[in-house]
């Protein structure tokens, strides 16, 4: 089979968990490129074309908030979870463990054949 | 002097709406420095954007929403739509615009006449399929718009289609058959007493011939033989691939329609040429009722416009007919079934 075909059904798995992995990172306020550095360093890195559009998407629906710093000589927008974030991380973090043990149950661990 | 980078960020928030372009690009223009060193080579620069992606993707990233003219669940039927559209519209350019340029060629030569006949005919048959893609695009455009806010797309389970008739998919062998027979004999038999001139009204006087005169004008029955001669193959091989196929599928019913589609338009076009009647013929009838020759041949006209409609409305009502029974018949569960059955015997 095609190594497309394998690459396709990896970026659709990892794309359901992108935005518990970003929201679990805004406790703090972070700017697009400090959460990109933070997300390689622990090893769950997500495309900077993906990233940043994605942390927009997010503050248009109330998820995030954000201001902008000018003070440094280059304006940097900062994002933190809302409220409403706070609550829908809480939700999809359950929801995920949720699955997670499911899932891990009808597979039944994996076996090297 | 380097602008790589704003560039790249225009050619981004360009694509966006504009009430979001000032804030996406000062926060993009922040995010791509930031991934740099203070002094970038232009080497540097050029790894990044590539990191991001085509401005174009990044852009619909931004949106969030995919803009669709015509979305993946209306794409099957337009294409279906399209395809038949195009055949009609195509069809019908071939034949009117052929027989037009026929009848009313600009060049001397007859080499000139036949270029100037298959440039013209190929022209007008651009010129529609061009219009058939812009009325089925903008239909389907509007549609899609009309279900986009989920309006139209919640469904009924009593609105849903009632299954195919197993015994209607199949395609009648024998009304094809006598379709057939019916076009190679007749049909040949018309066209041939087209050519030699002999569809005429015969006076008999005291069971002795006396006078036959000529119903058409020859000089318009030649130019229509050939093309005549040419719908009768086209309904002829359309039966014969009906016969092979056996079922309504698309091309069956493609050539189908173009055929029938052919023999109404050249038929409406034949009985509605001005000068179609024999004047001679004309004279004698008109004499035999003792009426004037201009209000025989009002009276004629009349006939033959009525004529052209129903021969028009008829072919109409059969293009939606077949059209409705091939739809129809697009999910042969039970021909699939039957399959399986008989691989496991």
């Amino acid at each position: 089979m095609s190594s497309d075909i394998y690459t396709n059904y990896l970026v659709e798995l990892k794309r359901g968990t992108q935005i518990i992995v970003v929201l679990s990172q805004l406790f703090d306020k972070e700017y697009g490129y400090s959460l990109l550095q933070k997300l390689i360093d622990k090893g769950v890195a997500i495309e900077a074309g993906t990233l940043y559009p994605l942390l927009r998407r997010l503050e248009s629906q109330g998820i995030l908030i954000s201001e902008w710093d000018t003070t440094m000589n280059r304006p940097r927008k900062y994002y933190s979870l809302s409220e409403e974030g706070l609550k829908l991380y809480d939700y999809l973090l359950d929801e995920y463990f949720g699955m997670v043990k499911d899932v891990s149950k009808i597979v039944g661990g994996k076996n090297n054949e | 002097m380097n602008n790589t980078i704003e560039r790249y960020v225009y050619d981004v928030v360009r694509r966006l709406p504009a009430n979001q372009r000032a804030e996406v690009s000062l926060e993009l223009e922040s995010n791509i420095r930031e991934m740099l060193r203070d002094e970038p080579t232009e080497q540097e620069i050029e790894e990044v954007l590539q990191s991001l992606g085509h401005p174009r993707t990044l852009a619909s990233d931004y949106r969030g929403n995919k803009k669709y003219l015509v979305g993946p669940e209306w794409f099957d039927d337009y294409i279906t739509v399209l395809k038949i559209v195009a055949i009609v519209f195509g069809a019908i350019a071939l034949v009117s615009g052929g027989i037009t340029h026929a009848l009313n060629p600009d060049s001397e030569t007859i080499f000139g006449i036949i270029f100037e006949i298959l440039g013209k005919t190929l022209g007008d048959i651009i010129d529609s399929l061009f219009q058939a893609f812009a009325v089925v695009t903008f239909i389907f455009i509007i549609v899609d718009r009309a279900n986009k806010d989920g309006r139209v797309m919640k469904f009924e389970t009593k609105n849903l289609p009632n299954l195919p008739d197993k015994t209607k998919k199949n395609i009648s062998r024998l009304g094809t058959f006598i379709s057939l027979i019916v076009n190679l004999t007749i049909g040949s038999l018309f066209i041939y007493l087209l050519y030699k001139n002999m569809v005429s009204i015969i006076w008999i006087d005291g069971g002795i011939v006396n006078n036959t005169l000529p119903l058409f004008n020859p000089s318009i029955v030649q130019t229509f033989v050939p093309i005549f001669i040419a719908v009768l193959l086209l309904n002829v091989s359309s039966d014969i691939f009906k016969l092979l196929k056996g079922q309504w599928t698309a091309s069956v019913t493609a050539l189908h329609l173009a055929a029938r589609v052919m023999q109404a338009i050249v038929t409406v076009l034949f009985i509605t040429q001005a000068s179609l009647l024999n004047p001679d013929f004309v004279q004698e009838i008109a004499t035999f009722f003792d009426v004037s020759v201009n209000s025989l041949l009002e009276n004629i006209h009349i006939v033959i416009i009525i004529f052209a409609i129903l021969i028009s409305v008829g072919a109409f009502a059969e293009i939606i007919s077949v059209l409705f029974k091939t739809l129809k018949h697009k999910i042969p569960v039970e021909m699939f079934k039957d399959e399986l059955k008989k691989e496991r015997k």
